[in-house]
């Protein structure tokens, strides 16, 4: 379980993030949504500690965040970020085995290995383990980079939970590479014991696939919980300032018809 | 040792140690090159870019011309000390000035090469100045020294430079994984569970010692630290464990070839072998950027 207690983050006198609370369950696909500027990436930020959050606490397994180091908070914590370039020529291979860098200490065991292989069969990469990087699409880059985040989380025995974090990942993908992603990820949170906590743009896939969303405005928590409790007309006309119709659809779903 | 010809004695004490030194010299300054590239991620990046050559050239150029002013000459160890020292201070220089302390006090590495790039031109203006203020003879020292020279090379040279470099040889192939995770960038690599500040530090204090000890000994020879990697990369990629070890063999062997070339080129003088590794470097340089190998 992933807990924010009372969390604040400003730079300079600007308060990016106010008094932001929430609780994020394993085996949840916790998605935060918000216009731009409401300071969804910062909080991704703070958790990840890439930023230092100024007051509140982060727990992760009931231990706060800061008490671990960094290299041992790797090995429960990934976190994927919009398209991600490398300096010089790698191989695919190469950059899927940087997910178990964590766990090992000079040498890949079998074990690193072995784990390598199934994420990139999972994610369909493995043809092209060969290829350089720089080669390729930018589509098949990314699914690259999935391999490689779950690398980092992958274990064979699910003891304690793990944190994947999501900053806008599907930013640069078609809508059937979003889709395929979003659905292969829903299963692996289960069998991998993940807690998922990811900003999505867009408000119809994060309809279709958040267990709970959270609507950040202007750094605070707008609303939070269930998708038909945050996606009503209210709430979006207050955060994005534009007008939707929420139509429900037969399996449950919420679909937005934007005016 | 009296039974030795003198073949024997000139292969023994002077061939000898030169060859070896040649080798550690071409290996400390393209591991050097490995790191530098790896921290910066940085295609152009060469191991003189944070201050140290032009630092140990400032220090070697103030000891031809102070030395020469007030006659002091404390022995075989005032040149290699006063450019060793210079290179270090140099490049402490350019490490503390880059520091900016914004709100995550974080060292940005763009800072870092263009404080570098500032502080290598202030100090080459300091050894034109030196030049320009030095008697004619010292004046040709500091010309000779700035592009390199393997003459000097003695047992003694032999000893520093490899146990300097082995040291850290040792420690750099420690930190290969860190460098490849930073390929993906900073912000990747302090999610894999890098402590950035730390390695920053690590491979500069490296490259500091490797590049200053070579400098002292052998003076400027630049393009080896810069091309070595490349090519590598072109052969097999660039895993840095790879680059590391390969450009320790390949970076000796090459500069071996350029001392051949400089010692027989025009024999019996000898030509400086600066000329002679830029004078290869800078084609297959200008080549490896042509074949974009990068996709810049």
């Amino acid at each position: 379980m992933l807990t924010l207690d009372h969390i604040s983050f400003q730079a300079g006198d600007k308060k990016l993030l106010q008094d932001v609370s929430a609780q994020w369950h394993v085996g949840h696909m916790n998605l935060i949504i918000g216009p731009n500027g409401a300071g969804k990436s910062t909080l991704i930020k703070c958790i990840s500690r890439q930023l230092p959050i100024h007051s509140g606490e982060i727990y992760f397994n009931k231990k706060e965040i800061t008490q671990s180091s960094f290299e041992s908070l790797a090995r429960e914590r990934a976190v994927l970020s919009q398209q991600i370039e490398v300096a010089f020529p790698l191989k695919v291979w190469e950059v899927v085995m940087m997910g178990r860098y964590p766990h090992f200490k000079n040498f890949a065991t079998q074990i690193d290995q072995q784990i390598c292989e199934e994420v990139m069969r999972y994610f369909d990469v493995w043809s092209f383990g060969e290829r350089d990087y720089l080669t390729l699409s930018g589509g098949e880059k990314q699914r690259v980079q999935f391999a490689r985040v779950l690398a980092q989380l992958w274990t064979t025995q699910p003891l304690s939970p793990r944190l994947l974090l999501l900053d806008e990942p599907l930013t640069f993908l078609d809508i059937r590479y979003q889709i395929q992603f979003m659905k292969q990820l829903k299963q692996l949170i289960v069998q991998q014991n993940l807690v998922v906590v990811g900003v999505v743009h867009d408000l119809n896939l994060a309809a279709r696939f958040a267990d709970t969303l959270t609507l950040l405005h202007e750094g605070c928590v707008l609303a939070t919980g269930l998708t038909t409790e945050v996606l009503t007309r209210q709430n979006i006309s207050t955060a994005f300032q534009i007008e939707a119709d929420v139509v429900s659809q037969p399996d449950g779903v919420i679909h937005l018809l934007f005016r | 040792m009296s039974d030795l010809t003198l073949t024997e004695r000139i292969f023994l004490n002077i061939r000898l140690p030169r060859a070896i030194t040649c080798l550690l010299v071409g290996a400390s300054l393209s591991v050097a090159g490995v790191l530098m590239q790896a921290l910066f991620r940085n295609p152009i990046v060469e191991p003189g870019l944070i201050g140290t050559s032009s630092g140990a050239a400032l220090g070697a150029s103030l000891y031809f011309v102070l030395g020469a002013t007030f006659q002091f000459h404390a022995g075989e160890w005032t040149l290699p000390l006063a450019a060793s020292l210079g290179g270090a201070l140099s490049t402490a220089l350019v490490f503390f000035l880059s520091m900016n302390r914004n709100a995550t006090g974080k060292r940005s590495v763009i800072t870092l090469l263009l404080t570098g790039i500032a502080i290598n031109a202030l100090f080459l203006s300091g050894v034109g100045l030196m030049s320009y203020l030095a008697r004619d003879p010292q004046a040709r020292s500091i010309t000779f020294w700035n592009l390199g020279t393997l003459s000097g090379s003695s047992w003694s040279s032999v000893m520093i430079i490899g146990i300097s470099f082995l040291i850290c040889f040792f420690f750099a192939l420690r930190l290969s994984k860190k460098l490849n995770a930073l390929l993906m960038g900073e912000e990747e690599a302090m999610h894999l569970g890098i402590d950035l500040k730390k390695l920053q530090w690590q491979v500069v204090a490296l490259n500091v010692v490797m590049v200053a000890v070579a400098t002292a000994f052998v003076g400027v020879i630049s393009f080896v630290g810069l091309v070595v990697p490349h090519l590598l990369r072109l052969f097999k990629g660039s895993d840095n464990r790879y680059l590391l070890i390969g450009s320790a063999l390949l970076g000796g062997s090459l500069l071996s070839v350029a001392d051949l070339i400089a010692r027989l080129l025009l024999a019996p003088a000898e030509l400086p072998i600066g000329i002679v590794t830029s004078l290869v470097g800078v084609p297959v340089f200008i080549y490896l950027l042509r074949k974009n190998v990068y996709h810049l």
